[in-house]
């Protein structure tokens, strides 16, 4: 690396400059651990993680059957799985989007009112939106499985892993209910 | 500084770079993932990218998935920038404004999807070198994308190491059991559950997989060092993502799209500039006194 920018720097000054602007703005972000494009934080995974005392997941049944979410392409599982997620998140706080804390510092006190909420209504989301994110949920799926869908009923489940005959095996240990659509 | 890449192997370059484009928007179509599949999501998460805020202000994102024949056109129009880049190779048109709607395209799915992936950021980053027209210049831009490709790849492996989750007895064995928890509980009963819980018995295997995922990642600091190990780093990196996606079921093949900036220049060269079938036959059929001469015609042509 060095030796391409001494290189870059004898031979295209110009490009030169730009790299190096990109490599000050990746360690920038790096050291603030926070990501903006085209910064890129590559964490994947390190997060330590200890033994979990539940391991919990999302389960969607249809009509009171679990639908088998692994046997659609891996993106498509996620886009299902990932967003109820952030929506489990965020009903965890009473839907006060953790994101309104950034947004008041940024822009409450430097620009009209007006302005402020419309930019706190951009930039987060509102319990107002539940509904409309249960009716995309459905759209969702009916797009997915290319049919009209039952009952949607979308848990949050967690449990355990331990051992039974000297097989390691699941238990669930509750099961609560996110919403119905 | 090596020399700049020849046409041919500039060519050979964008067609297998947007080549690679075209099949990772097919996989995202058939995977019903693009704008116009995503059925106009509602709950959006910009978290602390000033790109996602800025975006979401002017309401990009939303005004690209509320609607769903602009969500189309939209969807169709980046479809079509990589094949008119490979229609149209020597125009740096095309490859740019593929880069500006791919940019679009990731912040969107992504601020809708909930997690910012970067298994796109490949693409976002390899486009570059063909937005000029330059071969000393695209040249350079490679070889800094090839420099892009190996930070990625320490920067994983040093996060693991500073976080102290790379030799973590349980770290691993615990990430594949949160991560693949909601299979399980949908009644998955796949060769990657059992191969999960049979390693849920076997925890010092597990913890052997995620040190060797760990040195499989920060392998990539060789290629700082010296280009001469690029072949082995790309069947390590594929080897490393066939182990994800194997046990935790993570996507992240388009992001191997980098390693064509690691290919090494002989092979390059070679494919990019195969030997004419007159000039092969003629060194087959006179022998040694026209290999000179025959090398000597080749290096012109290249």
């Amino acid at each position: 690396m060095p030796r391409y920018l001494t290189q870059l720097y004898k031979r295209r000054r110009p490009l030169f400059f730009v790299v190096l602007a990109f490599c000050v703005g990746q360690g920038f972000f790096m050291v603030k651990g926070v990501e903006t494009v085209p910064f890129f934080l590559f964490g994947m995974y390190s997060e330590p993680m200890p033994e979990q005392v539940m391991y919990s997941g999302i389960m969607v049944e249809e009509d009171g059957e679990a639908l088998d979410l692994s046997s659609l392409p891996g993106l498509r599982k996620d886009m299902i799985i990932t967003p109820v997620e952030r929506y489990l998140l965020l009903s965890q706080q009473q839907f006060e989007d953790p994101i309104l804390p950034v947004v008041r510092k940024r822009f409450e006190d430097h620009v009209p009112a007006s302005t402020y909420f419309t930019l706190r209504e951009h930039l987060s989301n509102a319990p107002a939106d539940r509904p409309a994110f249960y009716a995309w949920f459905r759209s969702y799926l009916e797009a997915t499985y290319g049919r009209p869908m039952g009952t949607l009923r979308v848990y949050q489940v967690g449990g355990t892993y331990g051992s039974k005959a000297d097989e390691a095996v699941f238990f669930m240990k509750y099961k609560q209910i996110l919403f119905e659509s | 500084m090596k020399k700049a890449h020849s046409t041919a192997e500039l060519l050979w370059l964008k067609r297998g770079v947007f080549g690679f484009a075209i099949l990772a928007l097919l996989y995202r179509a058939w995977a019903g993932t693009l704008l116009h599949q995503l059925a106009n999501p509602v709950l959006i998460f910009p978290h602390a990218d000033n790109v996602y805020w800025l975006l979401h202000i002017l309401q990009v994102p939303e005004l690209l998935v509320s609607n769903r024949f602009v969500a189309l056109a939209f969807d169709l129009a980046l479809l079509a920038m990589p094949v008119l880049a490979l229609s149209f190779p020597k125009s740096t048109l095309w490859p740019r404004l593929f880069s500006a709607l791919l940019l679009l395209y990731f912040v969107t799915f992504h601020t809708f999807f909930g997690h910012h992936g970067h298994s796109l950021v490949g693409l976002l980053f390899i486009a570059v070198p063909f937005w000029f027209s330059s071969k000393k210049t695209a040249t350079q831009v490679l070889h800094g994308v090839r420099h892009y490709a190996l930070f990625a790849y320490v920067a994983a492996a040093s996060y693991k190491l500073f976080r102290g989750s790379a030799f973590m007895d349980g770290h691993f064995l615990h990430t594949l059991q949160q991560q693949n928890v909601s299979l399980l509980w949908n009644g998955a009963q796949g060769p990657r559950e059992h191969l999960m819980m049979w390693l849920t018995a076997a925890p010092e295997l597990a913890l052997a997989l995620g040190i060797t995922a760990f040195l499989l990642q920060m392998a990539f600091a060789v290629g700082f060092f010296t280009r001469k190990l690029d072949a082995i780093l790309i069947l390590l990196g594929v080897l490393f993502h066939f182990g994800t996606w194997l046990l935790m079921d993570i996507n992240f093949w388009e992001f191997t799209v980098l390693y064509f900036a690691l290919l090494p220049g002989k092979k390059l060269q070679q494919w990019a500039t195969p030997k004419p079938k007159a000039m092969v036959n003629q060194e087959v059929t006179a022998g040694t006194p026209n290999e000179a001469n025959s090398a000597s015609a080749l290096s012109k042509h290249s």
